[in-house]
Parts: structure tokens; sequence; C-alpha cells
């Protein structure tokens, strides 16, 4: 007995050390296969947060956004918290399939019956880039949701202790970073590693992939929109179709840490401006699309267009580049003509519900 | 006390404890080097991004290192310490660059500027969040700002560049709308007339977002 306390009294010892490294409250769980040089870059950049200033007013679009009265450290890291509750290691995906666990059969879903909008790009070289940070959260909600089944996944937080997200909601909020995430190439300050401008990009990032914990119905996890034709990532599945998705709210944020960092130089601030306008732009305004009634010219270029989309997905390489460009082009005149017949249809993007569905189970 | 304790035990309950003990040392010591091990990595790669001379333009995509490339030397600004331009001002003189140099730079910039056959050939992660392509572009357009407004002489040509930069039809729309914006700014201090029509809709659009912004 007297062994088991002593031992028992010596690990905690040993494990209080690295319990306390980190000098902030704000209420996410690390993996413990995060590496200490990314774990000591997110725990600056959390206490960062935390002990921002917010000393100039919010817009009130980035409230508005956000969906907060006002905007200051508290109400900041409480929308993080609520939509991020772990962060894990960059993992490959068979080893999360392997990893991952089916709690329940045939669990009631909210919405069951309703498919969110998920827009295939039509002409992004696919492969394997740098991964800097990504919502699994709500992909793995939304794989259950499909098959009916409440997954899990185990995450290790310490180093005698496990925990399991159930991906219950949208909300669970499992978020997995890569090396991308603390490359000194995304740095807003390159002469300082550990300037509080570093700090906001990533932060900026954190608070865009939050917002894919939201959501509900046909807007669950706000997935991204394809970008138009036009647009300097047109094809890319790297836009929003809506006012107060994913890329608004690092828009949003990035503006107020702008408006918030007087210790940040011309450099900086420069590339801070142009890091918000990038993602501004992926905001689509409005939305241009034949209407119902149309010409046979149309019908027919719209079959056509058809075909081609479902030849994609069995071409690769030059082939599939060349019937990319097809089907681009075949969008364009069939924009045009119905322009020139004046039946096109223009939707102007909303501001959509973030309201999650389901609730997260801790 | 703990000695006298320490008498009572058998010898095995004994050898249990010093072996326990023993392992928790080692293990402790192992962690006490790991984390000075990492701290000295981390520092030493703190100071080789601090000595890191101005970037150019990365025309390879392959992102799976974190291999940065750099102008030729001689094309190079003389970066000569890291004091900053703070917003009380100009902190050191030192940083100001000759005419020659910042011509060369604002051409070498123009001819790096990202464009639209760049952004189209990244992988569909690269793009998820900004790419590389458009962070280094920031961080010309702010070595060039922050020269301009160290040296009032430079305002006519950077604001030649800001224009040329504006109408680059094959540019990133977030890049041509941040020098658009510059020029804006620059001219209404200026008091100066501008007109606006040559610009394409979605640059003005884009421009004008940023013009909320402070300058």
């Amino acid at each position: 007995m007297k062994l088991t306390t002593l031992t028992a009294a010596l690990i905690a010892l040993s494990l209080s050390t690295s319990a306390v490294a980190a000098k902030h409250d704000v209420n996410i769980k690390f993996s413990k296969g995060i590496s200490k040089k990314q774990r000591k870059f997110m725990d600056r950049d959390l206490e960062v947060l935390e002990k921002l200033e917010f000393f100039r007013d919010a817009d009130q679009e980035t409230l508005k956004v956000m969906g907060l009265e006002q905007l200051n450290s508290k109400t900041a890291t409480d929308w993080l918290e609520k939509r991020v509750a772990y962060v894990i290691e960059e993992t490959d995906w068979k080893k999360i399939e392997k990893k991952l666990s089916v709690e329940e059969k045939f669990f009631s879903f909210e919405n069951q019956s309703i498919e969110p909008t998920i827009e295939r790009a039509t002409s992004a070289p696919t492969g394997k880039g740098v991964v800097v940070m990504s919502n699994l959260g709500a992909a793995l909600y939304y794989a259950g949701k499909s098959s009916r089944s409440l997954l899990s996944y185990p995450i290790k937080t310490g180093l005698f202790k496990k925990e399991k997200v159930k991906f219950s909601s949208p909300r669970a909020g499992l978020i997995m970073i890569g090396e991308g995430h603390f490359m000194d190439r995304f740095d807003h300050d390159q002469d300082n590693k550990d300037a509080k401008a570093n700090s906001f990009g990533r932060l900026s990032t954190f608070f865009h992939e939050a917002r894919h914990s939201d959501g509900a119905g046909k807007n669950l996890g706000f997935f991204h929109a394809v970008c138009p034709d036009g647009h300097d990532f047109q094809g890319y599945n790297a836009c929003d179709r809506n006012l107060n998705g994913p890329y608004a709210v690092g828009a949003q944020m990035t503006k107020e840490f702008l408006k918030n960092c007087d210790d940040c130089d011309d450099v900086v601030k420069e590339k801070m401006k142009v890091s918000y306008l990038a993602s501004v732009d992926r905001i689509i305004k409005e939305t241009k699309k034949p209407g119902t009634s149309h010409s046979a010219d149309v019908t027919s270029l719209e079959f056509t267009l058809e075909m081609k989309e479902l030849l994609l997905s069995f071409q690769e390489g030059a082939e599939r580049e060349a019937t990319m460009k097809e089907i681009t082009e075949l969008k364009a005149k069939i924009l045009a003509i119905s322009e020139s017949e004046g039946t096109i249809v223009t939707t102007a993007s909303q501001y959509i519900d973030a309201s999650p569905e389901g609730e997260r189970i801790d | 006390m703990l000695l006298q304790k320490a008498k009572g035990l058998t010898k095995k309950t004994k050898i249990t404890y010093l072996i326990i003990i023993m392992a928790i040392t080692i293990i402790a010591v192992a962690f006490l080097f790991k984390a000075k091990l990492d701290e000295v990595q981390t520092s030493s790669n703190e100071s080789t991004s601090m000595s890191k001379p101005l970037e150019s333009h990365d025309h390879d995509h392959d992102h799976e290192e974190d291999h940065d490339h750099t102008i030729d030397a001689a094309d190079a600004p003389p970066k000569t310490n890291i004091i900053r331009v703070g917003s009380q001002g100009v902190e050191s003189e030192i940083e100001k660059w000759t005419l020659p140099v910042f011509k060369s730079y604002i051409n070498e910039t123009y001819k790096t500027l990202p464009n639209l056959k760049d952004a189209r050939g990244l992988k569909d992660e690269e793009v998820h969040q900004n790419p590389k392509l458009v962070m280094d572009a920031g961080l010309r357009l702010g070595s060039i700002k922050k020269q301009i407004k160290l040296n009032s002489d430079f305002e006519e040509e950077g604001m030649k560049f800001y224009d040329k930069c504006a109408l680059k039809k094959d540019g990133l729309t977030p890049v041509r709308a941040l020098c658009l914006a510059n020029l804006v700014y620059m001219k209404n201090q200026k008091g100066e007339d501008f007109e606006l029509e040559k610009y394409p809709e979605k640059v003005k659009d884009l421009a004008q977002k940023a013009l909320e912004l402070s300058f």
C-alpha cells in the first residue's frame, strides 16, 4: 500500500511539472502526440489571445459574423472553446480510420435526412501539400451521420490518460494541426518567431477552422464552396458561398488583430493586410445560375456539361485537365447565353444560421 | 525519521524502493535533457529566422520542405539590423535604402509578384489557407511601404510601382487590391486627383476593404 502511494505521489509530482507549463486557462486539450515545439507555440497563441486587450471597438461586421455582442479576450476564447475541444497531431487518414470506433449503431442524429451542401472542386490539382490545420470533428461527425453510427476517436492526452471524442455534433471539436501551421514562411513577422503578430496569424487560422464546427442540415460544417470562374482560385474548393463562413471569420479576426497590434511594424501590417484581403476575396457575394426556363441551346449545353462532369471522376492527368478546361468553358457559355436570354438568376449570399446540430458529449 | 522507518523495512522492499527511485530519477533526467534540447533547437531556429535575408517569390510550389529561396546577394537590399519602424516613427536611419536599391527592389518585386498561373498550379491542400506566394508578396509590399515611409523621395517611384502592380492583369486580386489601396491612400494624402476607371471592379472592391484599415 505504502509502495503504491509513494509511486503514485512521485508520478503525480513528475506529471504536475508538465501540467503547469501552459500559461493560459483556455480549456482545449492537446494530444500527447503533438511535438513540444508545436505545443509551445499553441500555448503561446492561446496565452496571447487570453491576455489580448482589444482596446479598439470591434467592427459591427465582426460581431455579426461571429454572432457575438462584444469582442474581448473572454468572448473570443469562449467562442473558440465552444468549437474546439481537442487538438491532435497530423495523422494519416488511414490511421484515423483504423482508430475510429462505432459507439452506437442507429444513433439518432438531428436532420438525419438532410444532406449538407458539398461542392466538388473542378480544377484543383489534387495531391499532398503541407498540412496547416483541419477540422476533423465536423468531417467525422458527417461520416458518422451518413452511416447512422455514432463514431468515436481515442486521444492520448497524458502519460497514462486516454480520452474519447464522440462525434455527436460538429461541435465535437477535433482539430488536426500540421507542420505548415508553424512554418516560418507563413509568419507575419519573420524577424521574431515569438512576435504577437505570428500568434495572430495562427489564431486567425484557428478561428477559421473552428467555424467548421458550426451549422446544421444543409449548412452543416460550413463546408467550402468552389470558387467561381474568374476568381484567382477558380475551380478550387476554397471559397464560401455565405457571408459568415470560415473565410469571413478568419478575415474578421485578422482585421481585429491588426487593429489591436500597435507594436506591429509596417512590414508586418502589410502582410496582415494581404492576408485579410486574401480571405475576404474567398467570400462569394453572389451566385449566378441559368434559370429553369431557357432555350434548347442551353439545355443541350447543360446536358454536355453533365456528361463531362461525370467523365471527370474517371480521368487523370492531362486528360482530366483538358476536361476541366472544357467544363469551365461550357459553364461560361451557358451563363453568357442565359444572360443574353435574360433567364439568369442571381442569388446574393446570406449570413446563415450557425447553430450546430446535436450536442457535444463530454 | 525516514531512515528510522527504512531500517524497519525488509531487504526486498528496500530494493524495490531503490529501483523505483532510480527509475524515476532516470526518467526525470531524460525529460529535463530533452526539454533543454528542444529549447536549444527552438532558439537555434529563431536565430536562423532572424538572420534570414529578404525572400523572393518562390516559383517552386513543392511545399514538402520548408526551404526559402532568396534573391541574389547583389540584388538584395542591405538589411543592416532589425531595428523597427514603429508607430512612433523612425527608430533608425540605418534602415534607409538608397534610391537605386529601392528601384532595383521594386523592379524585382514586380517581376516576382505571384500570377494566376502560379496560383492555379497549387495543390488543393495548399490553397485552403493563404498560400506562401501570397504571403511572400505581402512581405515585399511591406518592405516597399516601409521604405516609402522612411524616404519621402521614394514616393513617386513607389506610386508608379503601385499603379503597375494594381494593373497587372495576371496578378492575384488581393495583392493588386493592396497596391491600389496604397496608391489611393498616397494620392489622397497628396491631394492629387485620381481616376479609378482603368482598374477592374474586383480589384477596386477589395481595395475599398483595404482602405478601411489604418495606413
